[in-house]
């Protein structure tokens, strides 16, 4: 009897072979074999030689057929040979490892403040649906999916101009400090932290309006504990179990960085590597992004499962009995 | 049973701000050319009559200026006396670019000197074109594989899940960005198609739980029972129950495909220059953001995007609610999908549940 728990941990891996070969065949189908890139304007600036770009494509399978070049690819993804960049001609290794804490550094606060922000905001809501204060926390929180970030940014760009807060880079030339770390990171943060807070302080209020319509809340209120208690105490746990079991579908989001905002504010974060390498055509940081990427994708993809079962008993891993 | 569903949609004025609002800018849009022009909707000069030269390109007006008008000549012109593309002669230039709003150009101009005004207006063209074509496209993706796996199930039902379920977690704009950046160019048909084969997950998610409620349904198995087939089944009970999840994922997505096309633009993978398209405006007014002129380059796009999208979830919202009476003002259904359908789904429910995607 094959237990559920292996069964969802082995799918993991047609879902990791499935993400990189598309991306494999993606990149393959790139126009450009080889000697394409000569006339690339990016190659021409010394980017990549061609023999450079001739070399990355035989060892990485990119001129076998695409299923045998796939496999020799993913022989070597697995040695944890990812290639080296065609821009500096650093392991690929490498250049995800610098980016990837610079991406982490702004992500990990937004979430967490996300969260942190949404719990107050979506309680206020839920606790008179309908009201005054639930009608303009809710439509303020719809009106912020539809914001466009880089007019978040600029507005904010606008209004720390003039004050202390920095509108550039991760850091002040010279300065090695915490809080000069801190202060770079006030705005991307902000960029990133405003739209997460929309999405969960709504799915919160909607859990806990859920919760409070079901039975075991009538039973609460009763028993004559009043109505911030039952809140509090009986429904808000439930909601938060299910607000959790989110987590987990955030990773790759985490980990592949913010695309605009790092562009914006000029931060050597993922989402800048990633817009560089497809703006450079430097494949192997490209394909390195995506694997990581898709890991990513199939870890959080997992872990929400996991949480999902940890968090509603009627779901188990463990093997069903007849 | 329409008029019952127009009725509840209307009920909400909110609904109808948005409806209005995506209506004017379609207006807009359409008639972009009508407003926003170089030539004149009427021309006469030398004795012939040209109708709509903003329209037609006519041989003999390839090199006609507002100054070649002679004394008999006279011209009807658009409110706006600028192309979308006309950039002014160097000569005629004052001032460094991006221009301060002045008479002749309401809005300022941008890098090139080009009228704001008539990019904003054009850029509605771009903007709600794509928006439109990429939500269509994926609705008609996602409900054709979202009815197949609901109801055929099986190996087919296994594998469309399973790449939707991995389509709605990979990060959208990388997967975009690495799409376009592999393209040798991108233009306006690649964008939409990359926004359209990645948002189909979104859709067929929701058809196929839809499918698997109606496959379930009484009277299905009772049509079953009279010897209907596979194939009826399909076509008769699933489809037109489908139809409701598809149209408010349509909805949404005409949103989310609008930001996800200004973000493409802004990074400049998506709209080719020089399109008026309000993510390459943004663009140029962030090449010196602290140029109070560059500003306006950003903030009124940003608007004209926000109005778009806004317009398009309040529609979607009320679109949702109207079709879907059950359990109506209990529950606000916005961002989570109920627990039967969670089941149904896969065990993972998304953050934004069927509701639209937040800013990328």
């Amino acid at each position: 009897m094959k237990s559920p728990l292996l069964q969802r941990l082995l799918g993991t891996i047609p879902t990791f072979l499935g993400i990189t070969f598309l991306a494999f065949a993606l990149v393959r189908a790139a126009p450009g074999h080889a000697l394409a890139f000569e006339g690339d304007g990016a190659l021409r600036q010394g980017a990549a030689t061609v023999a450079q770009l001739r070399e990355y494509r035989r060892v990485m399978g990119l001129d076998d057929p695409l299923l045998t070049g796939y496999v020799r690819w993913l022989a070597h993804v697995v040695r944890g040979d990812l290639g080296d960049s065609f821009r500096d001609g650093r392991p690929v290794l490498v250049r995800l490892g610098e980016a990837l804490p610079v991406t982490l550094l702004l992500s990990l606060p937004a979430l967490l403040l996300g969260y942190l922000l949404a719990i107050p905001i979506g309680l206020a809501s839920a606790a008179r649906p309908g009201g005054r204060l639930d009608r303009l926390l809710s439509s303020g929180a719809f009106l912020l999916y539809s914001l466009p970030v880089q007019w978040v940014a600029l507005v904010l760009v606008v209004a720390a101009s003039g004050t202390a807060i920095p509108i550039q880079g991760l850091r002040t030339e010279g300065v090695r400090s915490a809080s000069d770390l801190l202060a770079h990171l006030v705005l991307p943060v902000a960029c990133l932290t405003y739209g997460s807070l929309a999405v969960l302080s709504r799915y919160l209020r909607s859990s806990l309006l859920e919760q409070m319509g079901q039975d075991y809340v009538r039973t609460a209120r009763a028993k004559g504990l009043s109505e911030p208690a039952v809140l509090l105490k009986h429904a808000l746990p439930n909601s938060l179990l299910s607000m959790i079991t989110l987590f987990g579908l955030t990773f790759p989001a985490l980990a592949s960085g913010a695309v605009i905002v790092e562009r914006i504010f000029g931060l050597p974060g993922m989402g800048m590597l990633t817009f560089d390498a497809v703006l450079g055509r430097d494949l192997p940081v490209l394909m390195g992004a995506i694997t990581l990427a898709g890991s990513m994708t199939m870890l959080g993809l997992l872990v929400s499962d996991l949480l999902y079962a940890a968090a509603d008993p009627r779901i188990s891993w463990r093997s069903r009995r007849a | 049973m329409k008029r019952s569903i127009w009725k509840r949609f209307a009920a909400r004025r909110r609904n109808l701000l948005g409806l209005g609002l995506a209506l004017a800018l379609g207006l807009l849009a359409v008639f972009a050319d009508f407003i926003a022009s170089d030539r004149p909707l009427i021309l006469r000069r030398a004795d012939t009559t040209y109708l709509f030269p903003n329209l037609v390109d006519y041989r003999a007006l390839r090199d006609f200026t507002a100054r070649d008008l002679g004394p008999a000549d006279w011209a009807l012109w658009p409110p706006v006396r600028h192309g979308p593309y006309s950039i002014p002669p160097l000569a005629t230039l004052e001032g460094p670019l991006p221009q301060p709003p002045s008479a002749d150009h309401p809005l300022g101009t941008d890098n090139a000197g080009r009228d704001t005004l008539a990019r904003l207006l054009h850029g509605a063209r771009t903007s709600l074109g794509i928006g439109l074509a990429a939500a269509g496209a994926q609705v008609l993706i996602g409900l054709a594989l979202g009815v197949l796996a609901g109801t055929l199930g099986g190996l087919v039902d296994v594998a469309v899940t399973r790449v939707a379920e991995v389509l709605l977690s990979f990060p959208l704009l990388l997967l975009l960005l690495a799409a376009q950046g592999i393209l040798e160019r991108t233009t306006l048909a690649s964008t939409m198609a990359v926004i359209a084969l990645t948002r189909w997950a979104d859709t067929s998610r929701l058809v196929r739980a839809e499918a698997l409620r109606v496959r379930e349904m009484p009277y299905v198995e009772a049509s079953r029972a009279l010897g209907s087939t596979r194939l009826r089944t399909l076509l008769v009970h699933v489809l037109p129950n489908s139809l409701s999840p598809a149209l408010v994922s349509a909805t949404f997505g005409v949103g989310s495909a609008i930001l996800l096309e200004t973000a493409l633009s802004f990074l400049g993978f998506g709209a080719p220059e020089p399109t008026a398209s309000w993510g390459l405006l943004m663009a140029h007014g962030f090449q010196d953001m602290l140029d109070p002129n560059a500003r306006l380059l950003v903030l009124l796009p940003g608007l004209a995007i926000f109005l778009a999208v806004s317009a398009f979830n309040v529609i979607g919202e009320g679109l949702r609610d109207a079709l879907d009476p059950r359990d109506q003002g209990a529950v606000d259904r916005s961002t989570f999908i109920t627990s039967d359908q969670k089941r149904a789904l896969s065990p993972i429910p998304r953050p934004d549940g069927c509701g639209p995607t937040p800013a990328v």
